[in-house]
């Protein structure tokens, strides 16, 4: 009888270092350490010095940095201006991204031109880019003005990146053609993923397409809408490159397109050359700031939006 | 199969113990090649204005020409990035060999006490020939860290056919300065004044150029003393006069960048620009039959036209480095102070340092010189008293032009910063 049942063992529980997942995950655990974790550690670390980024580190000053940072003016401009860009990149994204990516989803023989047209933005040097439309708005040398002229819309020429009340509208359409190739793409993944049964069903009970739209494709598109709502919070608080190229170090005119990202480089290295003003720890306490605010609010963000997407989808 | 795998093995950890074997031994090889590299120790060398590669690789052939035992390997970021590169690169303790230190920082640096990014080249280099202020700016406590590549005047750059064309004289005064803006304006040109305020740069320069002409060198160091106010009326005036010199700046100039306001006024859309000695390589660069000259920044009154001067990048040799490589900087440093190479630097890159060194081939340089004999006042952001003048500009310039803060309110703020001697 004894030899007839099988000898049962314990199970053996291998700890993580004896999974062979775990070496191959090294490497990249490393990097992801070097690279990101130790920076953010030291950078909350120098937050509370008084350090100009250059020789040894001033004195402990406690969180002097972070009062000074939330009673600065240019950090709330910046912050304002983030703000103001984030709602209409999402406003286009959710909207002209989200059209187009519609329409490109019927397959028509130009369908994968028209896709990679819309695409190319993205995939281009932001700092190019940026360079290209400095030249192209420039009221002197550019071509847009002369173009308006010609076209008949003459009074339509306006100082595009000096006018304190279109600056920051002229970085946001910029920045709205270069990301729009994401939103598409990903608006585009989550459509060819809608079950064409669904939206024959209802079509069949009689729905008019923009109800088939509104009550079966988007709420089917939540899992895209979750995914491009919170990657634009993210890159938008944090954009910098084609901004920076815009508006410069001090987001001209007058701050107008000064967003965060630009004002926490240009706080920790100065403006420009001839004896820097930098003010590393400074800069360090808004960047905190920052990664603070971004970590809670996408925490939220995906709370919410997943509740969402688990109530449609169940 | 199983022998397969194992001789597999075998020849894996064979071929790894030959690596750790070379990796070993590799030092060695190491060690023996300085015997050759004695002949030639190669130093890197940081700099900024790419505009001036060629004139800095002919000072360098120079240099390595007198000295066949040292070669240099020399790159150059434009000014606005140099800022950050440097700063990063001390940081982290990986800068060049030889790296440029910015204006007024060495003496900064050397008062705050600590670790420096550079050592002390008394002994090596001979700064006995550079003028005062030269001197001043590189030599602390009988400890001598580098030599500065050049100096630079500031004044106001003239486009002469443009000039000529609308029938005008270049101003001497402010009333001529307005007047001159005006006629040139009727005349058709484009920009009688060309201002890249993206950022703080030009719109500062403007601004302590004029207020110069205002202060003059007695009223910088009254200034200094805390004995005389940024906010009095007389340099409110300098304020009031860049406001109202708005129209004529090139359309759109609060968001035109550096290079493109070069370009503008290279290119003959422009007539007049702040201008510095160094950015006339620039401005040949883009238009090579431009047509200009220097002149300084026109005054209150006849007279009174001032400009201001200060000093390209400090050149040192870095701490970090080994003690072969801080000697062989150590040379170049010495030499870049000699009267050859000043005379280089004054033929094709900026204004010597070297007392002796007076003369240049190039007529702007020349232009540079006569017009420094007048008022001359040192830049501002190398004086330790008005240092926070850069960032009073970078924080509020654009507040001016777009009407936030008023010509008083301006000079309220750059008064705030002042921190007079003795305060």
């Amino acid at each position: 009888m004894a030899a007839l049942t099988p000898e049962i063992r314990p199970k053996r529980v291998r700890r993580p270092w004896q999974q062979p997942y775990f070496w191959f995950i090294i490497p990249a655990l490393i990097a992801y350490g070097i690279l990101f974790l130790y920076p953010t550690v030291r950078s909350f670390y120098l937050s509370f010095f008084d350090w100009t980024g250059r020789g040894p580190i001033g004195p402990f000053v406690g969180f002097q940095n972070f009062r000074d940072v939330f009673a600065s003016p240019r950090f709330w401009q910046a912050a304002w201006n983030s703000l103001q860009l984030f709602i209409f990149i999402f406003i286009f994204q959710n909207t002209v991204s989200l059209g187009l990516a519609v329409m490109l989803n019927r397959r028509t023989f130009l369908t994968h031109i028209y896709r990679a047209i819309i695409f190319l933005p993205q995939i281009m040097s932001a700092v190019a880019t940026g360079i290209l439309w400095v030249l192209m708005l420039d009221p002197i040398i550019g071509v847009v003005n002369p173009v308006l002229n010609d076209i008949g819309l003459g009074d339509l020429q306006r100082q595009w990146q000096s006018d304190p009340s279109l600056a920051l509208k002229t970085v946001m359409v910029v920045l709205a053609w270069q990301w729009n190739g994401m939103a598409v793409v990903l608006y585009l993944a989550g459509l060819q993923n809608v079950p064409e049964d669904l939206r024959h069903a209802a079509l069949v009970d009689g729905a008019k397409p923009w109800q088939v739209f509104r009550d079966v494709t988007f709420p089917m598109l939540a899992p895209a809408f979750t995914i491009v709502t919170v990657l634009s919070f993210i890159l938008i608080f944090r954009a910098f490159d084609l901004i920076y190229v815009m508006g410069g170090p001090a987001g001209v005119p007058d701050g107008a397109t000064l967003v965060l990202g630009v004002l926490i480089y240009s706080d920790a290295f100065g403006q420009g050359s001839f004896n820097n003003q930098a003010r590393f720890s400074f800069a360090m306490a808004e960047g905190v700031t920052l990664f603070l605010f971004l970590a809670i609010m996408s925490a939220v963000l995906i709370s919410i939006l997943g509740r969402r997407e688990r109530a449609i989808h169940g | 199969m199983s022998h397969d795998s194992s001789l597999s093995r075998r020849r894996m950890l064979q071929g790894a113990g030959g690596l750790a074997a070379l990796a070993a031994f590799g030092p060695m090889t190491f060690r023996i090649s300085p015997a050759s590299a004695q002949e030639t120790v190669e130093v890197t060398m940081w700099g900024n204005h790419p505009e001036w590669k060629d004139a800095m690789e002919a000072l360098i052939a120079a240099f390595e020409a007198a000295n066949p035992d040292v070669t240099i390997d020399f790159s150059a970021v434009t000014s606005d990035q140099y800022g950050a590169k440097i700063q990063t690169a001390i940081a982290g303790g990986q800068t060049s060999d030889i790296f440029g230190e910015q204006e007024g920082g060495i003496v900064v640096n050397v008062a705050k006490g600590g670790d420096l990014p550079y050592i002390d080249l008394a002994g090596k280099v001979d700064v006995s020939q550079l003028t005062d202020t030269a001197r001043g700016q590189v030599e602390v406590d009988g400890k001598v860290y580098g030599v500065p590549l050049a100096a630079y005047t500031v004044g106001l750059a003239i486009n002469n056919p443009v000039f000529a064309e609308a029938g005008v004289e270049p101003p001497k005064t402010w009333d001529e300065l307005m007047s001159a803006a005006e006629a040139l304006k009727a005349a058709g040109v484009e920009a009688p004044i060309v201002l890249g305020g993206k950022d703080w740069v030009h719109p500062y320069f403007m601004y302590i150029g004029l207020a110069s002409s205002v202060l003059g060198p007695e009223g910088v160091e009254a200034v200094r003393k805390g004995e005389k106010s940024l906010a009095d009326p007389d340099v409110v005036a300098a304020v009031q006069l860049l406001l109202d010199l708005m129209p004529y700046y090139n359309a759109g100039f609060e968001a035109t960048d550096y290079t493109t306001a070069k370009a503008i006024f290279a290119n003959g859309q422009g007539a007049m620009m702040v201008a510095g000695t160094a950015d006339f390589t620039g401005y040949y660069q883009v238009n090579p039959e431009a047509d200009l000259s220097f002149i300084a920044w026109p005054g209150p009154e006849e007279g009174k036209g001032a400009t201001t001067t200060g000093f390209e990048l400090l050149y040192t040799a870095s701490a970090f480095t080994t003690p072969e490589k801080q000697d062989a900087a150590a040379k170049f440093i010495n030499w870049l102070a000699t009267e050859e190479a000043q005379q280089m630097v004054m033929d094709t890159i900026s204004l010597s340092i070297n007392k002796n060194v007076t003369e240049s081939t190039d007529p702007i340089r020349e232009q540079t010189v006569a017009a420094s004999a007048g008022v001359d006042v040192p830049v501002w952001y190398a004086v330790p008293e008005l240092n926070g003048s850069v960032l009073a500009t970078q924080d509020n310039h654009g507040g001016l032009w777009t009407g936030r803060i008023s010509a008083q309110e301006f000079s309220d703020i750059q008064q705030a910063a002042v921190v007079p001697s003795g305060a």
